[in-house]
């Protein structure tokens, strides 16, 4: 494994002792400039890896790594104004303004007592300005549509200023227009350096966005690469038991002949 | 987080008010302006003996007592993600009250005065360091919130059986002494016990304001604030131990005063917002304005005699919290 | 006829007796019928009583217990709370008579009726006419001066004290003293410190000890007391709540204890020493 980024090696995990593997040795890296996508079917371990990534559970066997540094041994502040994550969901229990949420972003740089200075602020617009949630700045997210609240938490992230960004299902719930907003938006900021792994049930997106896919299957990493690697159609089929036909995006754009899997009627295949 | 400072100094000036006519009226009414004069010793008598010994102590008291309780109902609600929590909510309450009321029953309280706030204090610690254990064996390393609440709620009852236990052997005159310590009351206040208070609350309530942002970013679920680079179980349970301490020193002093602890952090909430930097201050001010008024009114509603203070604090607390929920309904 | 109205008859004198209340239970043995006590309750510290079974507490008393001894006459409380219990009683045909003492006239008067239901008639004339000397002995042997203020504290945690028409009241007048908290709202107020030490009586008496129990005083180290001129002065008196707080026999003898008490506070007021240091005395304690 290589200096830069984050990179977790032959991970195994489990929530019960002698319990059934969550994840079982899988390795993966998330390198400056390059979007991973993790996929894979409902309860293959994706949210778990990204889990022990993050640091927030410990592998029972292999070892996380932050620049060649143990992510256990990194304090909290410092992991985390390296390490931004957008969980798939966060309770609400009290209103809050989009600004006041997006200046949480700001606490691993402030810590306890230090007023946020210039510089802070100028993180926080940048980060709104970004994910274009500076126009309802002073809302509460209570009150915003589930694509505004998620372009909020994403913006927290990006208040972090973190060279690695985890992102858990950033897409779901989003229309069309905002979830090719928020891939848009992965893509260039891995443009300027920041390694990006994001969980998502789109093949299709995930094919045309990221530079890496891995796909999990019951906890063990089958298949990873390029998403030509990935994307075919014997290897989607034998993990999600379900026939696919993959096909050339057609087109125009930047990500032209881009694999694109479409799930088929059974009935055809029989 | 606008209007921090404004707002404190709004409820500094209400809490010196509140201070200013307490010390001024009772018994003997001693007017404002005297109350310099009568402490410097120019003034004679029995208003400078109440003044000094009584009355002084005793407001000192409900400011150390009302900032602590409201401060420490802050941090549990913080702490449980439950609007129900108040200070006794993890039990240290019937830890306190099985304490004092054992000292009482077993005839001590006469004959030692400092023995009732020492048993207190002790059954307090007990009841604290119970609990802990009971979630600790229960939920693991990790101090989850539930099993919290569900070990203080079992070991709060265990104590209560105590309590009955202990009352229904007890003679007259010390089942009396024990519901009066019950219902909460401030009478006991002493310098050299207030100095003991404030040992206790001074550095807790320095060390839970620092815990204002780890609070706000707790309240977004442990995932949001562990990802943000709090250390999540490390900051619950300083906020635990430092709040139960609190808690323990006000019941030694006070008895069980109720709905402090419940009703200001909420009402502060309801009128300001969640924001712990200025919620976590603003509780203990308005806590000890609180505690201080129904203390006063206690004092003086039924003169010469006196009530507990806990009735006026349920009494006046609860029509006023009603009424901010209500109105912040209406909105 | 006792004291909720009711007629208490009797085929003969009680030979069986069950008195919950203790001032009663003394003076059924002031009457000189103590073999017809069956029970006595955990407040009856006489040691002439301590053969007899204890039926616990008087707040809640066991009524099986009470039944189970056979009584042919039992002595309750008249106040509503208790008013359950003797309505069982009476169910099971056991006679019940309700007694309320506050005054040292309701001594006079159960006196005479007791010692009707007792069949101790002459008895209660020779008791109440020994009780009446005594009590106008004390009387009649005023101090020199203005009689002193007196605080009698009931129990001291929340301070309580003894309000008008209660026969503390009477007894601290008797015995030449004034009950600082006379214009009380109510019969036992609870008073708070501050009004104590407005009032700065000049003799504070607490019934904080029972029979045979010490009491050092320790209370008086409780924020307030120290700031009296009495307790500065060394005028407490430490008394057997035993025999003050009980509106019984005993109140001759409380008055005449009290009175002693006066009469020395009152010389050495009167000889101006009021506060000299040599006439300090330690809280007095009553044998």
């Amino acid at each position: 494994m290589s200096g830069a980024g984050l990179a977790g090696v032959d991970l195994s995990f489990r929530y019960a002792p002698q319990g059934p593997w969550a994840v079982r040795d899988v390795s993966a890296a998330v390198e400056p400039g390059v979007v991973l996508a993790v996929l894979g079917p409902n309860g293959s371990g994706k949210s778990s890896l990204l889990r022990l990534l993050s640091g927030a559970l410990e592998p029972e066997v292999g070892r996380v790594s932050l620049g060649d540094v143990p992510l256990s041994r990194i304090p909290d502040r410092d992991r985390a104004r390296r390490i931004g994550v957008v969980p798939q969901s966060e309770p609400s229990p009290f209103p809050i303004s989009v600004r006041d949420l997006v200046a949480m972003g700001r606490y691993p740089h402030l810590g306890t007592w230090r007023e946020p200075a210039r510089r802070d602020h100028e993180a926080m617009e940048r980060a709104m300005h970004r994910c274009s949630v500076e126009h309802f700045a002073d809302r509460d997210v209570g009150t915003l549509s589930g694509g505004e609240a998620q372009r909020v938490r994403v913006a927290r992230a990006l208040a972090q200023e973190p060279e690695i960004l985890l992102l858990d299902e950033p897409a779901a719930g989003l229309d069309l227009r905002h979830q090719m907003e928020l891939h848009t938006l992965l893509r260039s900021l891995a443009g300027e350096g920041m390694g990006i792994l994001l969980i998502t049930h789109d093949l299709n997106l995930a094919s045309r966005f990221a530079h890496r896919l891995l796909l999990l299957n019951e906890g063990h990493a089958t298949a990873k690469g390029t998403p030509g690697d990935v994307v075919r159609d014997t290897l989607l089929e034998g993990v999600y038991q379900w026939p696919v036909r993959v096909v050339e995006h057609p087109g125009p754009g930047p990500d032209v002949r881009a694999p694109q899997a479409i799930p088929l009627a059974r009935r055809v295949v029989e | 987080m606008t209007g921090v400072a404004p707002r404190l100094g709004t409820l500094l000036v209400l809490l010196t008010g509140t201070a200013l006519v307490s010390v001024s009226i009772g018994a003997a009414r001693i007017p404002v302006l005297e109350i310099i004069p009568a402490l410097l010793g120019q003034i004679e008598g029995t208003s400078r003996s109440i003044l000094v010994h009584l009355r002084l102590p005793r407001v000192v008291l409900a400011i150390g007592v009302g900032g602590a309780l409201a401060l420490a109902g802050t941090t549990f609600q913080a702490l449980l993600r439950n609007p129900l929590a108040e200070p006794y909510v993890l039990g240290i309450s019937g830890g306190a009250a099985v304490g004092a009321v054992g000292v009482l029953v077993a005839g001590l309280g006469a004959r030692l005065p400092w023995a009732v706030p020492l048993g207190a204090f002790v059954g307090a610690l007990l009841a604290m360091f119970l609990v802990l254990r009971v979630a600790r064996a229960a939920g693991g390393s990790r101090l989850d919130s539930r099993v919290l609440i569900l070990a203080g709620v079992v070991v709060g009852a265990f104590f209560n059986a105590v309590i009955l236990l202990l009352l229904s052997i007890a003679d007259v005159e010390s089942f009396r002494s024990a519901i009066f310590w019950m219902m909460g009351n401030l009478s006991g206040a002493t310098w050299s016990g207030n100095a003991l208070l404030a040992l206790y609350i001074l550095p807790g309530t320095a060390l839970l304001l620092a815990l204002a942002r780890p609070f706000d970013l707790l309240a977004r679920g442990e995932d949001v604030a562990f990802h943000l680079g709090v250390r999540v179980e490390r900051t619950k349970l300083l906020a635990y131990v430092v709040a139960s301490l609190l808690v323990a020193a006000a019941v030694a002093f006070a008895g069980v005063i109720g709905f402090v602890g419940l009703i200001v952090p909420h009402a502060l909430r309801l009128l300001w917002g969640p924001g712990h930097r200025l919620l976590l201050p603003a509780s203990f001010l308005a806590g000890a304005a609180f505690l201080l008024m129904a203390d006063t009114v206690a004092r003086v509603v039924i003169a010469p005699a006196e009530l507990p203070t806990g009735v006026i604090t349920a009494l006046a607390g609860v029509p006023l919290f009603v009424f901010l929920l209500v109105r912040r309904g209406v909105q | 006829m006792d004291d909720q109205g009711q007629n208490v008859h009797l085929e003969g004198p009680a030979r069986r007796v069950v008195s919950i209340i203790p001032s009663m239970t003394e003076l059924v043995v002031a009457l000189d019928a103590r073999e017809a006590l069956v029970a006595r309750t955990r407040y009856d510290r006489d040691p002439s009583l301590a053969y007899l079974p204890s039926l616990g507490g008087t707040i809640r008393p066991n009524l099986e217990a009470i039944a189970d001894l056979h009584p042919d006459l039992v002595i309750a409380w008249s106040d509503e709370e208790h008013s359950p219990l003797s309505r069982r009683l009476r169910d099971m045909g056991i006679p019940v008579y309700h007694a309320s003492v506050q005054r040292i006239e309701d001594i006079h008067r159960h006196a005479q009726r007791l010692g009707h239901l007792l069949g101790r008639d002459a008895e209660a004339t020779g008791f109440l006419s020994d009780l009446e000397a005594r009590l106008t002995a004390v009387r009649e042997t005023p101090h020199p001066g203005t009689p002193p203020t007196v605080l009698y504290i009931v129990w001291h945690d929340p301070p309580q004290t003894a309000g008008p028409g209660t026969f503390l009241d009477e007894i601290i007048e008797i015995a030449g003293g004034r009950n600082v908290f006379h214009d009380a709202r109510s019969s036992w107020p609870q008073i708070s410190m501050e009004e104590i030490v407005r009032r700065d009586p000049d003799v504070v008496v607490a019934a904080t000890r029972h029979d045979g129990e010490p009491d050092d005083g320790g209370w008086l180290r409780r924020p307030g007391w120290q700031e009296l001129t009495a307790v500065q002065g060394g005028r407490t008196l430490a008394v057997n709540a035993d025999l003050f707080n009980r509106p019984g026999p005993g109140v001759a003898e409380a008055a005449e204890i009290l009175h002693q008490y006066l009469a020395g506070v009152t010389e050495a007021r009167a000889g101006g020493s009021e506060l000299d240091e040599a006439n300090r005395t330690e809280p007095g304690t009553v044998p």
